[in-house]
């Protein structure tokens, strides 16, 4: 957790020996259609979806800390300020109702947002950013830090920059995208995917629907799919610099090699999988075979 | 080899010329295959008109040079915004978000983006052929070949906004760091992509990737600008 890491450690040398330690603790009742919206400097965030139709917020935090959380809308918004000198790190714990969409933004956060069943948007410079549940539109964006989402559905828009993203179990239409980090895909029912990535590598494991789209692009990394013996695909692959293999039988074009682009057809063709490299490798892999 | 159930085609099912039009026109095809192509553009209306069209974006493309001077000053403005007083600090409690207080000052950088981005659009529909051909395997021979936004604009304002990152991140020299290490990652990318192009100018999947890694560029920029905050706390 880099940005709880490095929170702890602003706080510990702006704030040591000079401010007492203070408990915040609320609960709000809460109509259906109220969202939280949670922005704060530093610290973590952890979200847990409970079965009441109202949220609580706990924090502790330093006295010269003030944190403010109010109804504006149909929001509830969890803000912290320091009544003097730096802002220090806070961790929130925050229980929502399942049905709550969640917005958690900072800039030295990790955030945790767990069992939610509507939209979630999570951002940050510096930290982790890990959802397990959530449905609708997910948009999860992190600069320095990991990115995961497990067992979701609905429109997920995950980003980041130096490091990987990871999803586990998700149905719907994906976009990942992350400069330096691979991007793991692992279980995934999608009739849509666009995923890339500068630096990092690309591995999928998961279903092709008959007619969806799919597009995995890097620059240097390589890109790994697991494609079972039933798809229905034509296969667009682009390889720049790079090179192609398959651990089953394809029939490639004259001259595919020299010109490292061509496609070929998987059964009926009808879904579109498009497959791009520059220095890479692009690799297709029976799932059996497919790299854990 | 499982030859049953793959097979290979040209892209296009019911045309498979039409996918190879692009390699056609970058003269990348075997001799072979360029004779049988240039045999089949003299029968096929179809492929005709998109040739046409691919070699009408590749003109257009030669035309709008990578370090043209932009055809209208728009620096001043985000110049303007991007130069008042910064200082590290949380966000507010109360008032605008600081991602509202970002979006004047990339007012124009956006602009610039959002204008590429119609422009590709804009194009890609202009090339989309008309026949009933799967969108599946047309998509490398329609794909635009848009203009590269002009240079000097662009890295001014990258300039601008990594020096805004710059000032907000003065206590964390690690995200600067990795920041850096991220765009020089584009630029290579780019670099490698600009390398490539100037072997197959009319390559418009190249062209796309410069300006998909541009655009990526100049979005970690903002991000990071709107994430990191100004004014008091």
């Amino acid at each position: 957790m880099p940005g709880r890491r490095f929170a702890l450690a602003l706080t510990f040398l702006l704030c040591a020996g000079v401010a007492e330690a203070a408990e915040f603790d609320r609960i709000i009742s809460v109509p259906r259609g109220t969202r939280l919206d949670v922005r704060l400097f530093a610290g973590e965030v952890v979200v847990r979806a409970w079965d009441r139709d109202s949220i609580r917020v706990r924090a502790t935090h330093f006295t010269s800390d003030e944190i403010d959380l109010r109804t504006l809308g149909q929001a509830i918004t969890v803000r912290a300020r320091a009544r003097r000198g730096a802002p220090h790190g806070i961790d929130f714990d925050i229980d929502v109702p399942a049905w709550m969409a969640v917005d958690v933004a900072g800039t030295y956060l990790d955030i945790a947002i767990d069992g939610t069943t509507a939209n979630v948007a999570a951002e940050t410079v510096r930290g982790d950013i890990h959802v397990k549940g959530g449905a609708g539109v997910l948009r999860l964006k992190s600069i320095d830090g990991e990115v995961v989402l497990e067992s979701a559905r609905g429109r997920a828009e995950l980003s980041s920059t130096n490091d990987g993203i990871r999803v586990t179990g998700f149905t719907g239409e994906l976009i990942a995208d992350t400069v330096n980090g691979s991007v793991k895909l692992r279980a995934i029912q999608a009739t849509s995917v666009e995923v890339g990535t500068f630096g990092g590598d690309i591995s999928w494991e998961g279903a092709f629907s008959d007619d969806g789209r799919y597009r995995f692009a890097t620059h240097t990394g390589g890109v790994d799919v697991s494609l079972d013996s039933r798809v229905n695909a034509t296969v667009n692959v682009r390889a720049f610099e790079g090179v192609f293999r398959a651990a089953f039988p394809v029939k490639l074009p004259d001259e595919a090699s020299r010109h490292r682009r061509f496609s070929f057809v998987l059964g009926s063709g009808s879904a579109r999988l498009d497959l791009e490299t520059f220095g890479g490798t692009i690799s297709l892999r029976r799932p059996q075979l497919a790299a854990r | 080899m499982n030859r049953e159930d793959t097979r290979v085609e040209g892209g296009c099912r019911e045309d498979p010329w039409v996918d190879r039009l692009s390699e056609y026109l970058d003269g990348d095809l075997p001799a072979r295959e360029r004779l049988e192509i240039e045999a089949h553009l003299a029968g096929c209306a179809a492929c005709t008109a998109v040739l046409r069209e691919l070699r009408d974006v590749v003109a257009r493309a030669d035309r709008m040079r990578l370090d043209s001077p932009p055809t209208r000053d728009l620096w001043p403005g985000v110049s303007v915004r991007l130069r008042r007083p910064l200082r590290l600090a949380p966000w507010p409690l109360s008032g605008a978000s600081p991602l509202r207080w970002a979006v004047p000052r990339l007012a124009a950088a956006a602009v610039l983006v959002a204008c590429c981005a119609a422009l590709v659009w804009v194009v890609g529909e202009r090339l989309r052929p008309a026949s009933t051909a799967p969108p599946v395997a047309s998509a490398p021979v329609v794909a635009p070949a848009p203009p590269v936004p002009a240079d000097r604009e662009y890295e001014t304002t990258v300039a601008e906004l990594r020096r805004v990152v710059h000032a907000r991140l003065t206590l964390d020299p690690h995200v600067v760091e990795v920041l850096e290490k991220n765009l020089a990652a584009l630029d290579l990318a780019m670099s490698d992509y600009q390398d490539a192009l100037s072997r197959q100018p009319g390559d418009a999947q190249l062209r796309s990737r410069l300006i998909g890694a541009r655009d990526r560029k100049l979005e970690l920029l903002r991000r990071a600008v709107a994430l990191t905050t100004e004014g008091g706390n």
